[in-house]
């Protein structure tokens, strides 16, 4: 497996530790050091702004000039902290993250094993079959699925062959019509293939002579060996169905299936308090933030992995 | 019985365990990508009528006839074309500089790179709506509020498509920096040390190794990134139908609003195949210049 350089004290950068030493360097080092954490307060303040405001009565929000803090300042036991709860309460929150762990689980199936399958078959079968089929795979890079949208949505409305329509509540409400598409992931077999590369035939074929078969290799020596990448892979993908909203806003159209990002926005088309929905919006970002802090080790060897956000 | 799944076993192992793997995946492409990419060539030269009993008839090219006499599909591509360059302009050299510097700090790298990340997590739609609000029109707005002892505004952030575009731009660039700087990071960790060591040696300082050593090392990523900014910038959706309500029209929601408000397929996948062919020629310069860029090398 590609790992990334670890920096430690052999490896250096741009600018040595004897530059380092040159008081005009150090200055500006310690300048730009100030400057650096202060973009990391932006990065996290309007984060805190929405915490904060959600303690406020809605009219103190867009005060001028501005109250940073709830009123009243000094006891914060009095600050709004019930708009939690209401939001809480309003929202359903415990129905819409239960509606979206499901669709999560859903996809992640779908999205990782068929592609961890082909990128095995791809990587360690190689043939004129498999040479055609990767490269197939490769071109469907270059087509979004923005670009198919219509034709997906066709699809799932009236399933080939079954004939039958995702979209109603008897076939999945929509979560067919989410998780199934979640199954073409030309960039996961592309991951995986470059995963599997790394580990080394032999292993394989000492397996076979130990009359192990191929399926048996797959799930009880490859499986376990990928746990770093499916770890990835994993995080990602419930990080991407937490967060998206355009499929779902298209194929899932009963209220009570909803998962929670499209709640929340429908929920901030009526008519509701702006700390209400604030503290909505909070409420709904602690699963991914927890998720970050968890795994973040992960998450940034994801990322420096295969170059995607999450 | 035994020995014929025995037998079958033995085949299976020999003869098609390779492609079997594939299989699945196979499946899930056909259904889901390779079939629907040639139907949506098809659809855009078809009529779908309303009712879903009815069998699609022939358009020719009305679709497009229809797509180049409609106001909106300028104002589509505009809009995108201006989100495309302002994204750039202001987003594409953030997270360069931001990760040169990172790299460079002996303290609190670690935080740092948390801190930059953070709002890459946060839901689209959270952060969406809660820089509705930071954007608010009144005093009172966050962003107001700032500028107000430079005495400018209240501005209305999302008055005319310009404004909205660069209001949303703005966020979008605050959301994505970090996330993309952590890529450069890991770009700059791979800049052997050998290099700089030998610069000073030869006497170069920390402009000429910037110039010279560093930005050359990460020139591949660079090009990489510049290209995957361009496609995701012109599949922008999310943001402005949250902020704005899709008053701001991008290629995605022209085509949302054909499909699924004014019901007409055929007009709505003909918007779409102008975006693939976008994104097709994007590609094939992008590797052209790859190709240029890394030969120079």
């Amino acid at each position: 497996m590609r790992t990334m350089a670890i920096k430690d004290s052999e490896t250096r950068t741009l600018i040595s530790d004897v530059d380092l030493k040159r008081p005009g360097i150090r200055a500006v080092y310690w300048i730009l050091f100030s400057i650096l954490i202060l973009g990391c307060v932006t990065a996290v303040l309007p984060l805190l702004w929405g915490m904060m405001n959600a303690l406020k009565a809605p009219k103190d929000i867009f005060a001028f000039p501005p109250k940073i803090f709830p009123e009243p300042f000094a006891n914060p036991l009095k600050w709004n902290w019930s708009n939690y709860v209401n939001a809480w309460n309003r929202i359903h929150f415990a129905r819409y993250f239960f509606n979206t762990i499901i669709l999560a689980v859903g996809v992640w199936f779908f999205n990782l094993f068929p592609s961890a399958l082909a990128g095995y078959g791809i990587s360690k079968f190689r043939s004129r079959f498999s040479k055609a089929t990767a490269f197939l795979f490769f071109l469907t890079l270059m087509v979004p699925f923005e670009t198919i949208m219509i034709p997906l949505f066709l699809t799932v409305k009236k399933f080939p062959l079954l004939g039958i329509n995702l979209l109603q509540d008897q076939w999945g409400g929509g979560y067919l019509a989410v998780m199934l598409p979640a199954g073409v992931s030309a960039f996961n077999i592309f991951v995986f293939k470059g995963f599997f590369d790394d580990i080394p035939n032999d292993l394989i074929e000492a397996a076979r002579i130990d009359g192990a078969g191929e399926l048996r290799i797959f799930f009880t020596i490859i499986i376990p060996l990928s746990r770093s990448i499916l770890a990835v892979l994993t995080i990602f993908s419930f990080m991407f169905t937490w967060n998206d909203f355009f499929w779902p806003l298209i194929v899932i159209q009963n209220q009570k299936y909803q998962p929670i990002m499209l709640k929340l926005y429908n929920f901030s088309q009526t008519a509701v308090s702006e700390s209400i929905l604030l503290a909505a919006l909070i409420i709904a970002s602690i699963p991914p933030i927890i998720l970050f802090f968890l795994f973040q080790k992960e998450i940034m060897k994801g990322i420096t992995l295969t170059g995607l956000k999450y | 019985m035994k020995k014929l799944f025995h037998q079958f076993g033995e085949f299976y192992n020999a003869r098609i365990a390779g492609p079997s793997f594939l299989f699945p995946a196979i499946l899930f492409f056909l259904v889901f990508s390779w079939i629907p990419i040639v139907w949506s060539v098809i659809i855009s030269f078809q009529h779908y009528s309303v009712n879903p009993d009815e069998a699609p008839s022939w358009a020719g090219l009305e679709n497009y006839s229809y797509l180049f006499s409609d106001p909106s599909f300028y104002a589509a591509w505009r809009n995108v074309l201006l989100f495309v360059i302002l994204a750039l302009l202001i987003g594409y050299f953030i997270p360069v500089i931001l990760a040169i510097l990172v790299n460079e700090m002996r303290r609190c790298q670690g935080l740092l790179r948390l801190g930059y990340y953070l709002p890459a997590i946060l839901p689209v739609v959270v952060i969406s709506l809660i820089w509705k609000y930071l954007y608010h029109p009144g005093t009172g707005g966050l962003f107001n509020t700032l500028l107000h002892p430079l005495g400018i505004g209240p501005v209305e952030w999302f008055f005319t498509d310009t404004m909205a575009i660069f209001s949303i731009v703005i966020m979008a660039t605050w959301r994505g920096a970090g996330a993309t700087m952590i890529i450069y990071l890991a770009a700059l960790q791979g800049v052997p040390s050998q290099l700089y060591e030998a610069a000073e040696i030869d006497g170069a300082g920390i402009w000429q190794r910037l110039w010279h050593i560093t930005l050359p090392q990460i020139l591949p990523i660079m090009s990489i990134i510049l290209i995957l900014q361009v496609i995701g910038t012109f599949k922008v959706f999310a943001e402005p139908f949250i902020m704005t309500k899709g008053k701001t029209m991008t290629i995605m929601s022209f085509i949302y609003e054909k499909a699924f408000h004014s019901i007409n397929m055929g007009v709505a996948t003909a918007m779409s195949m102008t975006l693939f062919v976008a994104l097709v020629i994007l590609s094939l310069v992008y590797f052209h210049v790859q190709k240029r860029v890394l030969s120079r090398l």
